[in-house]
Order: C-alpha cells, then structure tokens, then sequence
C-alpha cells in the first residue's frame, strides 16, 4: 500500500510556525510572554492571553537537531555540572550565546514551574528567574506516593493556583476573567478526548500510524490545548485515523514484533532508532511519554479538576507500584510483543524505579524488557554501539520466543 | 579536654557505628515501642516521640553497593545507594516503621521501590513535605500532613495532648545541637569528632543525648589550647552525614571547620511553640527553616547564611563538598560559586561520595587548598 500522508501533520507544522511567530511579534508590541514546564496547567495563562513558551520543548528541539552536546558543554563552561538534566543544560547553552534551532525565545516576563515533572524544574526556574529578573511562580505538586493525590494535597495546589491567578492579575493589570477560563478549560478538554482518541486507535494491530508520526504531532496538545486550533488537529488526526484502520492500513507495512517505548526518547537519534528496529521488522507501536498528555479537566470545577490531573502523569509523580500498573495496561492494549525502557540519566523521575517496572512486567504479564542506558539529548552519554548491540539481541530473543527462532527454517 | 567531652564522644562514636545495635538495646528496655527510621535530611521528630517512638537518621556507610544494584541506577547519590543496600540486606529489619521525605527526585522513587519490595518487613511511609516553605497554603497543607502522617505510624491512640512533652524533647535537642556547636567554636575539636557528634544526634534517644551533652557544657573547661588550623566553612552536605573519620582529612591538611551544615533540617528549623494545635506549630517551625538546596524559600537566602558564617567566624575559605548525582545540590552550587567569587572568597569545590575509599584523593585536594589559603 502506497504512504498515505496525514494531513494533521501539516496542520500541526503550519499552526506551530504560526504560533512561534505572533509570540515574537505580539512581545514586540508589549503582550506578555511566560515560560512554563510542560506538566503546568497552562490553561489558567492562555486565559488571561498570556502567551506560552516551554523551554523543554525547545532543548527537545535542539537535541533533535543533535544540538545537545554543544549547547551542554556551554552550560558546563557556564558551571553547570554534567550531572543535571540535559534538557535544562541546552537552555542554559542558549542563554550563554548557543545557537537555537528557534532563534530563540522571546524573554518571558514570568516564568511558571510545576513540581510534578521534578525536583529540578524548581531549580531550573529559579535561575531563569535571576536570569531574566522576571516574576516567578510555582506550584508545588507534592508526590503521589500511594497513587493517589491525598485531598489536603489536592486543597494545597488549588491555593496555589489561586496565587497564580494573583501574579496574573498583577502581571496584566486586569481582573482575572474566570469565564474565559471555564471556556478554555473547556476546549482544552475536547482536545485532550480527541488526543486520547488518537492514541487509542494508534493501539490498533495492526498499527495505523507510526509512533514518530504521533510524536511529530504533539507540538498543539503540549502548548495549544484551551484553543480551537488544537481540536482541529485532533479532529483531523482522528478522521485519518479512522480512515485508515476501515482501510487496514498498517502504517509501517510489516510488524513482525510491536514494541512500546518507555520514557523520553533519544531526541538525537529517534530516525536512526525506528529505522534499526525496522530492519528486523520490528516496530514501536506506543510509547508512554505520549499518554503524559491523557488527561481530564472540567470546565465546572477548573481548578481542582486541573489541579488532580496534573498533579500526576502515567510515569510522572506517583509511586511505582501504580506506574507498573499503568504500564501494564497500556501494553496489553497494544498487544505488545517487549517493551524497551530507556534508563534516562538526565531525567531521574522518569527513570528510578524502571529495574522495579522490569521485574514486575516480565514476571506477571510475561512480556519481555530491554532496559538501554541513555540521556534524552545528551548524546555524549550515549554509546550507540552499545544500544545497537543491546536492541539487536534483545528482537533476537523475541524472534525466538514469537516464531521459534531460525531452528524452524 | 575534660572528661565528660571524651564520655559523650565515647559514647556517639559508639552508637554511630553500629546504629542498630542501639536500636536494638533500645527497644529491648521500651518493650511496645516504636523505632522509626528516617531519610535524610530530616522529617519532623515530634509525632514518633508524642508515641514514646525512637526517630533513627539512616545514613548509610561505605559498605559496598550491590544488591541495591538490582533496585536503583547508578546515577543516584552514594546516600541512596548505601541506605538502599542496607535497607535490602536485612539491616534495618529491627524498625518498625521508615519515613521517607521526598525532598529530591532519588527519594522519591527510591522510597516507592522500598514501599513496593520492603513493606512486608516495615511500614514504608512518606512525610511529604512541601517543597516551597513560602505562603500560607504551604504550612496548612503540612499541618494534615503531619497528622496523616502520625496517624499512619501511631494509630488513632496518639491526641494532641501528647504532644507539648515531644516538642519541648525535639526543642531541648536543638538547643543541644546548637550548644555544642557554640561550645565547639571555642574549643577547636576534630572535624571528624563534631560529624561523629552531630550523626549521633540523629539516633540516641534525645533525652539520653542532651543530657551527656548537657554534662560538656556545664563542666567549665581550660581555656583550649591555641590552634594553627584555617578556619574554613563547609557547604554541601545538608543531606549526608558522612562517615566521621572521611571528616578527619579537614583536620589532617590543617583547616578547622567554624561552620557547617551537617544535619541542617533539624538544625536548620527554630524551637516549635509547646502550647496550642502541636501540627500547625510544628509545620510553622518548618516554613521557616534555614535554606538549604532542597527547600524553596523566600525568606532566607543560601548564599547570604554561608557569608554570614564566613564573617561571623573569620573564616578564610569555604570548601563546596557537593554530593555526586545530587542535582539540587549541583544547581546551587552554580549560583553559589558566582556569588563567592564576585566577592573574591577562595573557594574550592569537591565531589562528594560516601566511602573512605574516597579519603585519598580528599585529602589531597585539601591540602592542596590548605596550602593556598596559607600563602595568602
Ligand atoms: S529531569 Fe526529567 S522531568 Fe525534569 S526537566 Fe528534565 S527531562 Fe523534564
Ligand atoms: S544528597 Fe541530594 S540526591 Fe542524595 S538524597 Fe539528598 S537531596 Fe537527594
């Protein structure tokens, strides 16, 4: 069957090109700019017409554009040890006169930082915050050690929320609007359905869409939920989608083995991964870094309704015992064939607890793990001759165990 | 120095080398009651004494990592790995209970891995701390946690009632602490003696501590002998109590040690009102602790407290000794390196590991700087 193109993916180039580019513009005429983590409810900014940049969305970029290790080493010069989060070491590499794949991004006039991604983003913020001499906001998402967020919890990131509100307001000199927060909340809920949709029918086997394609394709629901624009995306995604499993098209023509990826993915070397593992028909049909985006919000209640659901993520901020569990469904889901974990030095949360989710998926679901050692854009941590080793012996071991091995011919 | 001195030295170098040999004689002669382990830096002492508990700082020591091996990543700090390797050996099967602070992102998991594989030998809880110690949300969020929390490790037996005698014991510790240290400023003692009595600290019993030290303050001691050594202050090690005799590499290169920050969760928190609602009183106290890499807080400044120190004691240098694998610890330091040099204190940084294995080329890099402090 002949590549079918999504046109969601172009949508999705055209609507992020855009997007950068009336940031840079309207800060020129005065409209305010924040910084935020990725797992912040960004719905209470894009509200007031705040507009939103995500720094670890532009270090993704720059490791992709293998920009990692130059950007990291001037971090390093800067007195960043090597030993913290790369993604914050390729922003720290731009401050000092890096190249940026973007150009760059207009200063902020505050910066927002959620603790549910990590202990690190707190750190992180701060010093962007005596970088830029701007306004600092944070809400501190305490652990979810049981699974599940206690209700004083819960109650705490709600005030917090509310004092977010007030450095808004102070910030814009304006009332807050809570009207045009329920109706964004609103929008961006409709768009987390769709994403979720999308998601869903990627798990199809065989799968209609390649987990590249989707990660290509994640740019609106990371900064544009709370917009039309991004339910358009979603919308065409999951029309194409649909479009595509009434057909059977199987997106990467043949899968002899369905493998799930676990944590952030070697930005640097994603192409050269997927094309490896294809070689031997070997295809990553789902990865959970895309499911951190599955969530529900409800324009009645936004704040508490987004305060529970980005206090957590399928693998961020909760105890490992639930993460396995996550994990567990989501690969029987996909009826996966392994699972391929990357133990990610440069993002800890992400990655301690990984020898326990290895364990506990090979013994009782029976399915087999690969663990590789790695950064996510840091490839001077990387030593792709030992992950090229590791990943062809790990498909032998599934080429045995799925269809008895060479032995049959 | 004078006898009581060598006694509660003695007696802590004792205690601190095998903590749970103490443990054990401890319960023995309190049948019913609880020890509670905790993870560094500190986690509120007063709900496990309000039970009549033990609190039991786990640190660690230089035994090699290897079981702990199958559980956690190497890229984590050598005090996770060697609590972890401890804690999976068998060696802290005497605790009944272990309160995790998730203040970094290795606790965290690390504490999730113990709750999943270790619950069945101890109760694996979290006293979820707030991260930012600013604003009023912070302190009524810790206010029911702490009671969840005492819940969780006393049962419904434990009221408020209970509590005024716990707190003034946890006070009278800190007090303890700060009188030793005070004490020690004017007697130049061994750096590897002032870790060993500060880890103490963190497992006797905290009326058994305060009353040997109590015994060093009150015998009026010689005037000390006068010291050549370079006074310096040492930053860092908020997290990690390490082993004492690693310590003695500062007295060997010839610098005294005026200021540091060993054990600074508790040291760090002022005395906690004894009369009223004893949760909201302890996590007051809490907001407003000394800043170390792991709290947020808006009303006290790191690299302000580390200058204050440095002029308070004369000091001519400060020595970094910055945990391997702590990113918190790593990202002070930048900031922190910046605001030293601007005011042209010397400085040296040092990658800190657990082990004596390590006392070699800690040594040497002390000396080293020993040497260039003297020159100036
Ligand atoms: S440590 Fe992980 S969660 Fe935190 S900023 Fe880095 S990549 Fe993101
Ligand atoms: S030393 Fe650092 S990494 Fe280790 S437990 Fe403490 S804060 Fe965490």
């Amino acid at each position: 069957m002949s590549r079918m193109p999504l046109q969601a993916t172009a949508l999705t180039q055209k609507l992020m090109k855009e997007y950068y580019a009336s940031c840079r513009e309207s800060h020129a005429r005065g409209r305010k700019v924040a910084w935020s983590t990725v797992m912040m409810p960004t719905e209470i900014l894009l509200a007031a017409d705040i507009d939103v940049l995500f720094p670890e969305n532009q270090s993704a970029t720059c490791g992709a554009k293998g920009l990692g290790p130059e950007l990291s080493e001037l971090a390093e010069a800067a007195g960043l040890s090597q030993e913290t989060c790369s993604y914050v070491r390729c922003d720290l590499g731009i401050r000092k006169g890096g190249q940026s794949p973007w150009g760059g991004l207009p200063d902020p006039d505050i910066v927002f930082c959620a603790t549910s991604s990590c202990t690190t983003v707190t750190k992180w913020y701060q010093d962007l915050r005596r970088f830029f001499s701007c306004e600092f906001a944070m809400v501190d998402m305490p652990f979810n050690f049981s699974g599940e967020i206690t209700e004083h919890a819960e109650n705490y990131i709600v005030e917090q929320l509310q004092g977010c509100i007030r450095q808004i307001e102070a910030l814009t000199g304006k009332p807050y609007d809570y009207e045009r927060l329920e109706e964004v909340v609103g929008l961006a809920q409709t768009a987390h359905e769709y994403w979720r949709k999308c998601l869903e029918l990627g798990a199809t086997n065989p799968s209609p869409i390649t987990t590249t394609d989707i990660l290509v394709n994640m740019g609106p629901i990371v900064c544009l939920r709370g917009t039309q624009a991004a339910i358009d995306v979603y919308e065409t995604l999951y029309e194409e989608l649909l479009e595509r499993v009434r057909i059977g098209y199987v997106a990467a023509g043949q899968e002899r083995f369905r493998l799930v990826w676990d944590n952030i993915p070697f930005w640097f070397a994603l192409g050269s991964t997927v094309r490896r593992l294809s070689a031997h028909g070997a295809v990553l049909v789902g990865a959970t870094y895309l499911y951190h985006w599955v969530r529900d919000v409800d324009p009645k209640d936004p704040l508490r309704t987004m305060g529970r659901a980005y206090s957590t993520a399928i693998t961020m901020n909760q105890s490992i015992a639930h993460k396995i569990t996550k994990i567990g469904n989501m690969l029987e889901l996909y009826q996966a064939d392994g699972l391929i974990i990357h133990s990610n030095r440069s993002c800890k949360p992400d990655s301690l607890g990984s020898l326990d989710l290895k364990r506990a998926i090979e013994d009782r679901l029976n399915i087999p793990v690969l663990m590789v050692d790695g950064d996510h854009t840091d490839s001077r941590a990387v030593s792709d001759a030992v992950v090229q080793t590791r990943m062809e012996a790990f498909i032998e071991s599934l080429e045995q165990r799925k269809y008895g091995g060479l032995q049959l011919a | 120095m004078n006898d009581a001195y060598k006694e509660l030295l003695a007696t802590c170098k004792s205690v601190i080398s095998n903590p749970m040999a103490y443990v054990a004689e401890w319960k023995s002669r309190n049948p019913g009651k609880k020890a509670v382990g905790f993870l560094p830096t500190y986690v509120p002492l007063e709900p496990i004494y309000a039970a009549g508990g033990l609190p039991v700082g786990l640190w660690g020591s230089d035994i090699p990592v290897a079981v702990a091996d199958a559980y956690i990543q190497q890229f984590t700090c050598s005090l996770v790995r060697s609590v972890t390797e401890e804690a999976f050996t068998g060696m802290y099967d005497g605790l009944d209970a272990v309160l995790f602070p998730p203040i970094c992102d290795s606790l965290k998991l690390v504490g999730s891995s113990w709750d999943l594989n270790l619950s069945g030998k101890f109760l694996v809880e979290f006293a979820n701390l707030p991260e930012r110690l600013d604003g009023a949300a912070a302190g009524t969020y810790l206010e029911a946690e702490l009671r969840r929390v005492s819940k969780r490790i006393n049962g419904e037996s434990i009221e408020d009632r209970h509590f005024p005698q716990a707190i003034a014991l946890v006070n009278r510790l800190r007090e303890s602490m700060a009188g030793f240290c005070t004490w020690r400023s004017a007697h130049p003692v061994p750096f590897a003696d002032v870790a060993a009595i500060l880890k103490a600290a963190t497992v006797l019993h905290a009326d058994e501590y305060r009353t040997l030290v109590d015994k060093v303050l009150s015998v009026a001691s010689a005037p000390a002998e006068p010291v050549h050594a370079i006074p310096i202050v040492v930053t860092g090690l908020s997290c990690q109590l390490p082993h004492p005799e690693m310590m003695r590499c500062f007295d060997e290169a010839g610098l005294s040690v005026v200021a540091d920050d060993l054990f600074l969760g508790l040291r760090g928190t002022p005395a906690v009102e004894e009369n009223g609602n004893p949760y909201a009183n302890i996590a007051k106290s809490y907001c407003k602790s000394a800043p170390m890499a792991i709290r947020h807080t808006e009303h006290a400044k790191r690299h302000e407290q580390i200058l204050e120190q440095i002029e308070r004691n004369r000091a001519k240098g400060i020595v970094f000794m910055v945990p391997k694998f702590c990113e918190p610890e790593w990202f002070d330091l930048r900031y922190l390196q910046e605001e030293i040099r601007q005011r042209r204190i010397p400085n040296i940084v040092l990658d800190f590991e657990e082990g004596l294995g390590a006392t070699g080329s800690l040594q040497t890099r002390l000396s080293a700087f020993a040497e260039t402090l003297s020159l100036r």
